[in-house]
């Protein structure tokens, strides 16, 4: 791990803006194609009726599914000393 | 009430605790930015509103109790309410009591929330009849005008002379209702959603526009990583009463249902510190005073947090205080797919008697999952998500959530309306308004803006 490179400080954590971008992207574009493709995915799992409700399920599933990728693809800026 | 629905409640409660601690204890997690998206995705999805509730009740539990383990541990705040906590920590943790305040924190959050539930639910049946009051509509200027909107303008009024920068915060009262009214009108349709997502989201897109500026940059730039030195923790009892001496948990018990009820107008983060600081200045030894604020202001994060969403919900019908239009402000917008606003579908759907049981039931289970992980497990779960989570991933799922709320909210208008919004709630904020004044204009904007034309 890099510990030298520039990051930004905001609330109290440091940031990699080229990393919250990668998060941002991966999380938002999952979130996007679940949300297209949730009647189509409705349609799969035998619930034609329920796409537009879908809708906004499948896209949270989507970021959170963006979320757990996005983990081991940006770097934990802390470091932790544990106090004896 | 349908005994599946409970079933149901509990298990959200439960899950909606378990994620919440997470978030509670990871530091920059601000309250209305990550409670409010979720209930208010939950709630487009469709999910019963009563339901969502259940989980809100659980994630209010869950966050308040986990964002003190790294203000007891660190030093550090998991939430913004956990911000005026800090010196009174930092004072504990130099004389090495870190997890003796870890211990009276819990135990006061678990005291207060148990009271304050069932404390608000009996306040809501005595105010009922102030409820239907309030709903009546007059004719003012000619405009007709609900009896609650003067609740909400005397709140949005005190918390704009509470702000840091009270003259631009009264400004921005009829201000912030023009811009509102006018991309409703742009848009043809009354829209909440995605300005309501651009105040929560707005000092955080500030910030990060702001670190897109080379100069202002330079100012927000560090070099290597963040240190957090974390304390030990020793073998804590599970009975909250052991950890609390006499005075501690009389104080808690009186001041945990008086923030219940304020907190209906006023600002939770204001009670805290008001009521928290007061106390500490009656104890001449300083670690003494630190340690009867500490516990105390733990019970009143909870007490505000359930009274200001409970009391509103149950009686008022409208969002009145920081807390109601802020994180709980979901439950009081319009939402497309059930036709009216949660708190309405829920107060007219199930009786007090079936809303009281799945808000003690959803408190008690948040409790239960809460307090033992917490007790227990403090430090090996503040090492986890210190160590394995992210800022960047935790605030790219936030920022994805936001943008598919607002797309769906208005298409793609709403993702820039959203934009516009958050910039200017994050801009006036950083310049000392209080958010909650621009979440309270936005549930007065017709009015407030019917009766400046008016005039």
């Amino acid at each position: 791990m890099n510990g030298d490179e520039a990051y930004i400080e905001i609330y109290g954590e440091l940031v990699s803006l080229k990393e919250l971008a990668i998060a941002s992207i991966i999380s938002t574009a999952l979130a996007f194609v679940l949300f297209y493709f949730s009647p189509s995915i409705a349609k799969a799992i035998g619930m034609p009726n329920l796409a537009n409700a879908l809708k906004i399920t499948l896209g949270a599933i989507g970021a959170s599914i963006g979320f757990f990728f996005s983990i081991p693809l940006t770097k934990v800026k802390r470091k932790i000393v544990e106090e004896e | 009430m349908d005994p599946a629905l409970f079933l149901q409640a509990a298990i959200l409660s439960a899950i909606s605790a378990v994620i919440y601690i997470i978030i509670g204890i990871l530091p920059g997690t601000d309250e209305t930015a990550t409670m409010a998206p979720i209930a208010l995705a939950l709630l487009m999805a469709g999910l019963n509103p009563v339901l969502v509730l259940a989980w809100f009740m659980g994630s209010i539990v869950a966050f308040k109790i986990g964002d003190a383990v790294p203000v007891a541990l660190a030093g550090i705040p998991g939430g913004v309410m956990a911000v005026p906590q800090v010196p009174d920590a930092l004072v504990a943790k130099e004389h090495g009591l870190a997890d003796l305040l870890l211990r009276k924190g819990n135990a006061a959050a678990l005291i207060s929330a148990t009271i304050v539930t069932l404390f608000v639910l009996g306040v809501s049946i005595a105010l009922m009849p102030v409820g239907a009051w309030l709903n009546i509509s007059d004719l003012v200027l000619g405009v007709k005008v609900a009896r609650w909107f003067w609740l909400i303008l005397i709140g949005v009024i005190f918390l704009s002379l509470t702000s840091k920068n009270k003259w631009l915060a009264i400004a921005m009262i009829p201000a912030f209702a023009i811009l509102v009214q006018g991309i409703r009108g742009v848009y043809g349709k009354t829209v909440s959603v995605s300005l309501f997502l651009g105040i929560t989201v707005g000092p955080l897109m500030f910030e990060l526009f702001s670190a897109l500026n080379k100069d202002l940059r330079k100012s927000m730039e560090r070099r290597g990583f963040k240190e957090i030195k974390l304390a030990k923790v020793g073998k804590i009892k599970l009975n909250p009463f052991a950890h609390l001496t006499k005075e501690e948990l009389i104080h808690t018990i009186i001041w945990s249902p008086i923030s219940s009820i304020l907190a209906t107008v006023m600002s939770p983060v204001g009670l805290t510190i008001l009521i928290g600081d007061t106390l500490r200045e009656t104890k001449k030894e300083k670690l003494q005073g630190s340690l009867l604020a500490y516990t105390v202001r733990e019970g009143i994060k909870l007490g505000t947090y359930i009274g200001g969403t409970l009391i509103p919900l149950l009686v008022i019908g409208a969002a009145t205080g920081p807390m109601s239009a802020g994180p709980a402000a979901p439950f009081f917008q319009n939402i497309p797919n059930i036709g009216m606003p949660p708190y309405k579908y829920i107060i007219e759907k199930y009786s007090y008697w079936d809303i009281s049981a799945l808000v003690i039931l959803s408190v008690a289970v948040a409790l239960l999952v809460a307090y033992p992980l917490i007790v227990k497990y403090s430090r090996n779960i503040t090492l986890l998500v210190f160590r394995r989570i992210s800022a960047e991933s935790l605030y790219g799922l936030f920022i994805a959530i936001v943008l598919l709320l607002a797309y769906y909210d208005a298409g793609i208008p709403g993702i820039f309306g959203m934009l516009l919004v958050a910039l200017l709630s994050g801009a006036v904020s950083r310049l000392g308004v209080s958010l909650g004044v621009l979440f309270m204009v936005l549930v007065g904007a017709p009015m407030i803006t019917a009766l400046l034309a008016a005039l």
